[in-house]
């Protein structure tokens, strides 16, 4: 096994060689064409973040492309730069003091760009956000929870409500955000929503409450967060020491297996005992 | 000095390649890596490819670590993550046999062809009844017989729940996989000549290399859980028939949505396969209600030798001549 | 008396004295099926354990039923000889020694079948460095372990006295280096009062011990079966059904090996008709028992079958029917018929029936192993055939005909190094007789 480890290893370094030279030669060029999702948020802080997931799609699903470095516009402004991580992500925080462009149907018009490199195409994305507010206020009478959104619009004509929109309440989970409950704004921008009881927290009921516009057409990502003792504890189940598939066995089976053992052993220890006394009586007899 | 920059560009150039659609070949393991980062201030870098496709970068002196850190690792995944269950959830009602989700799971783990870790089934339980397809991973059971009966400890379920193998301890005895009443265990009849590059840190979280003669299963991607990433067979499914999340949390998702495991389980009626053998499945099924796709799409665009296997199925087996 | 014994040297000892040439030729026969399944194991480990027919549905072939086999032998020994030895049987003299020597040198084969059956040989040492005491592998490795000692212990004291008579005898004419090793091995032993007294607890002692034993250590090896939930299996009856087999094949393969050293070594007056039958008697109970055991598995099984047990009692009637009819009929009902009906009870047709029913228990554990495995809870949906329907490889039987041929060279050896026929319970048996006779005059 481990030689043909060893073989495999030099069979990369050939091969890496190889390959670094063959494209220092410009014959083998697969470029790839990167899939670039380009997305919008205003998190809890009202800080805008513009994100960027590059991946390479392929017949068995999506590699993330790390490394890249991705530039960020508003209009033509060059916003800054971020490079990919591990996951192919790349996140820039758009600096509050910067004034932004607004087009001329009032929204901001964003757009991220790859400009390509040796292995992989250049690309380009582009979003229209119209700005929102988000407020949530949390409120708790006679054990009824409940969350209430606001979402207003700053104007030239002063600060309106949104309304007829989707929005939705959230709690984070380890995979993603799971919704809880979602409705449509009013006509003031305004919707209470009833936050269950039996969502689990952490081990002292702690969750984080989300209310969000996801993944909106014009507002892209708005959310608030606040954290509550809104969840139900989630108890530790003692972990099992003793079962059949644990690391130790359960207690009467070494019991019965010790018994067992120490019963056939000495068995076996008696008659060897037994088969020295024979020879000593053997060797008593010869000296005689 | 330029010259090395420029060596060591090319050979990233090259990982990168071969990660992302020449076959994966220098690959380590993430979680392997975590915490070596400290010293690689210390010049010589190289710069590596976790299966993922990510791109790390880690020093020389690192990898060479990495290789004594093997045991460690092993140790470590020993232990699971803390305070979660895993969960997976499967809608029989979308699967049509795309076999994505074994595709992308062959890839992940360097599996040779034809070991599958999630298998397709096509299943009828009586002669009247619909026939519907059946993809069936490990079910990483609560009360796992495989992991009862191994003799050295090689298999072990973790506080989260994982069955896990580590095949640097299997002798291959092969009693787990008579045990296991689901068939999810394959043995490594022959070397799988999985190419795995030096520095490459084994863990049993995602059990590359191969090794010949040890028994492999599912093992819930138990390396991208610990960057709370989904398994790869959920983000290969192009229907979402595969739910996973953490029970815990109540919560499953399939990459696109999300939804509260016990309402799931409620609304669409949830079971595990064969409840009656008592072996408590993390698996659950919905049943194949309300079809979206018809049961024989689940035919085309595939190989004879993928299609040939459901030919005398289900109902009656083994119809020798 | 001394005559007697004169005769018992005379008649029992050339064998250790010279070897002839056929003993030369057969050995060598031995060797070679030895030599072919070594060349088929190298084969097994250079490419890995796709030579055999094994696949991953039916994960346990030949081997295991091999290994079941000759550990059913060896315990069946040190049933037999262990009872014999502790109930004072008058008849035991002449086959005791051949039991015993069965029980040691099965348990000395059998585990290797279980080495060809593990993936990675190397990590053998794991199941004693990394126990899991809840596995009935590791059960199994410890009675095994235990089963070794025991049995070697309790043939070395049986032997002890043969080997004190063959040191003391002088005109013996063996190399020297055999009567340095009758000298150590029968540790002084004299046969003083105090001497035979401890001797003969200490056999009583592992009589006992090995019967025990034996009733465990093989139950623990139905039970590696037993405790998994594979319909076939998953049977309460597991333990005694195969200690019952064991027996069966054991009283078996005892007659045979009776019948070849009578003929082959010229023991006709020691080992007669009387003991073919007495033996055929004890094959008849224990046919009719196992009979039983297996028309009760499965008839409990055909009458209200699960759907899993209807699928394989299918199999077994209809692909493996030829093996059903061999193992479950023939093997069973040949012995029983012979003894049953005095008139057959010759030494040829009891040494059939015997050989008959060894044949059949090795069948009878292959239609155990590989119809089960064959059908899996789920469905085996797989287009390659060896994928779903276990036929062994070359590389299966010549290591399968090793096995055979490694009991055959360890038995033909140690005839070469001490009486096959125990020498010291010959006189006994004499020396009772005369006593009875004796009485009988008074």
């Amino acid at each position: 096994m481990s030689k043909s480890y060893r073989y495999s290893a030099l069979l990369i370094l050939v091969l890496c060689w190889s390959a670094g030279s063959l494209s220092a030669f410009g014959i083998q060029e697969t470029k790839i064409s990167p899939y670039m999702l380009f997305s919008y948020l205003k998190n809890s802080d009202s800080q805008q973040v513009l994100q960027v997931k590059m991946t390479n799609i392929t017949q068995t699903g999506e590699v993330p492309l790390p490394g890249l470095s991705i530039k960020f516009f508003n209009g033509e402004n060059l916003l800054g730069e971020a490079t990919t991580d591990v996951t192919g992500s790349a996140n820039y925080t758009i600096d509050s003091t910067v004034e932004l462009l607004v087009g001329e149907d009032g929204t901001w018009p964003f757009s991220a760009t790859f400009d390509g490199d040796t292995l992989v195409d250049a690309t380009y994305s582009d979003l229209s956000i119209t700005d929102v507010n988000l407020e949530m206020t949390l409120s708790e009478e006679e054990g009824k929870r409940s969350v209430t959104l606001r979402a207003t619009m700053p104007t030239a004509d002063g600060v309106i409500p949104v309304a007829g929109d989707e929005v939705g309440v959230y709690v984070p989970r380890m995979f993603s955000l799971l919704p809880v409950a979602t409705g449509v704004l009013d006509e003031n921008g305004t919707i209470q929503i009833e936050f269950p009881d039996d969502i689990p927290g952490d081990s002292l009921g702690n969750l984080t409450v989300i209310g969000r516009f996801n993944e909106h057409y014009l507002y892209g990502n708005v959310e608030k967060r606040e954290v509550r003792v809104w969840g139900t504890p989630v108890v530790k189940a003692p972990p099992v020491y003793r079962s059949l598939w644990s690391t130790l066995a359960p207690k009467w089976m070494v019991v019965t297996l010790a018994i067992m053992l120490m019963g056939v052993w000495s068995q076996y220890m008696l008659v060897i005992i037994n088969l020295i006394r024979i020879k000593w009586d053997g060797l008593k007899k010869e000296k005689k | 000095m330029k010259g090395k920059k420029k060596e060591n560009s090319s050979r990233r150039r090259f990982l990168r390649n071969i990660g992302l659609g020449l076959g994966s070949a220098a690959i380590i393991s993430t979680p392997a890596l975590a915490g070596a980062g400290d010293d690689s201030e210390s010049g010589e870098t190289l710069k590596l490819l976790t299966p993922e496709g990510k791109l790390v970068e880690v020093s020389k002196s690192v990898v060479r670590e990495a290789k004594k850190k093997t045991k460690e690792q092993i140790k470590i995944s020993y232990a699971g993550l803390p305070h979660r269950k895993f969960v997976m959830v499967i809608d029989l009602a979308k699967c049509k046999n795309a076999r994505k989700c074994v595709d992308a799971c062959q890839e992940g783990h360097m599996l040779p062809k034809d070991h599958e870790w999630i298998k397709l089934y096509l299943m009828q339980d009586s002669e009247q009844t619909a026939k519907y397809w059946f993809p069936k991973p490990c079910y990483h059971c609560d009360s796992p017989l495989c992991v009862s009966v191994c003799p050295v400890g090689a298999t072990y379920k973790r506080e989260d729940g994982i069955v896990l193998v580590d095949s640097k301890r299997c002798i291959g005895c092969k009693f787990c996989m008579t045990a296991c009443p689901y068939s999810a265990r394959v043995f490594h009849w022959k070397d799988p000549e999985a190419h795995v590059p030096d520095g490459h840190v084994y863990n049993p979280e995602l059990n590359i290399p191969p090794v010949e003669g040890t028994v492999g299963k599912c093992v819930f991607c138990a390396d991208k859980l610990r960057n709370n990433e989904l398994p790869r067979c959920v983000k290969a499914c192009p229907m979402g028939v595969i739910y996973f999340g953490d029970l815990t949390e109540d919560a499953v998702t399939n990459g696109v949505e999300t939804l509260r495991f016990s309402s799931l389980m409620v609304d669409r009626h949830g079971y595990r396969h064969m409840e009656e053998l008592g072996t408590m499945p993390t698996v659950y099924y919905l049943p194949p209600v309300g079809r979206t796709y018809p049961v024989e799409l689940g035919f085309e665009d595939l190989d004879p030798s993928i299609t040939d296997r459901y030919k005398d199925e289900p109902v009656t087996k083994s119809k020798k001549k | 008396m001394n005559a007697f014994r004169e005769n018992l040297f005379r008649d029992l000892t050339p064998e250790i004295e010279k070897t002839s040439r056929s003993w030369y030729f057969l050995f060598a026969g031995f060797l070679a099926i030895f030599l072919l399944g070594l060349y088929g194991l190298y084969h097994q480990i250079d490419k890995g354990h796709i030579v055999t027919g094994m696949r991953d549905n039916v994960v346990w072939g030949v081997y295991i039923v091999n290994f079941i086999f000759f550990m059913g032998l060896s315990y069946a020994g040190a049933l037999v000889s262990g009872a014999l030895h502790l109930f004072k049987t008058p008849w035991r003299a002449p086959v005791i020694r051949l039991a015993e020597l069965i029980t040691v040198i099965s348990l000395a084969i059998g585990p290797f079948f279980i080495f060809f059956c593990i993936g990675r040989l190397e990590r053998i040492p794991y199941l004693l460095i990394f126990p899991r005491i809840q596995s009935p592998i590791v059960w199994d490795v410890i009675a095994i372990l235990t089963d070794i000692f025991g049995c070697v212990i309790f043939l070395y004291v049986s032997f002890i006295e043969d080997f004190a008579k063959l040191r003391d005898r002088e005109d013996l004419q063996v190399a020297p280096w055999k009567k340095k090793m009758y000298k150590i091995l029968a540790m002084g032993y004299q046969g003083t009062e105090k001497q035979h007294r401890l001797l003969s607890f200490s056999r009583n002692v592992m009589a006992a011990m090995i019967i025990a034993i034996a009733i465990i250590v093989y139950s623990v090896l139905a039970w590696i079966f037993g405790v998994t939930l594979q319909p076939g299996w998953h049977s309460t009856i597991f333990g005694p059904y195969f200690v019952i087999a064991a027996i069966f094949s054991g009283v078996g393969l005892l007659i045979v090996l009776m019948a070849i050293f009578r003929k082959i070594y010229n023991l006709e007056k020691y080992i007669t008709l009387k003991h073919f039958v007495n033996m055929g008697i004890v094959l008849f109970v224990i046919a009719a028992f196992f009979g039983y055991f297996t028309f009760s598995d499965y008839l409990t099984k055909w009458y209200g079958s699960v759907k899993m047990d209807k699928i394989l009692i299918d199999k077994l009637f209809t692909e493996f029917r030829t093996y059903f009819i061999f193992a479950n009929y023939i093997g069973i009902l040949t012995p029983i018929i012979i003894i049953a009906i005095p008139r057959l009870r010759t030494i040829r047709n009891i040494t059939i029936a015997a050989l008959i029913a060894l044949l059949a228990l090795w069948v009878n554990r292959y239609i155990i192993i590989v119809p089960t495995l064959e059908t899996p809870f789920l469905p085996i949906q797989d287009i390659r055939h060896d994928w779903r329907f276990y036929s062994p490889t070359w590389v299966e039987w010549s290591l399968t005909a090793a096995g055979v041929a490694v009991f055959g060279m360890l038995f033909m050896i140690i005839s070469k190094l001490a009486p096959i026929i125990s020498i010291s319970e010959m006189e006994e048996a004499e020396e009772r007789e005369n006593l009875k006779l004796k009485e009988q005059v008074k």
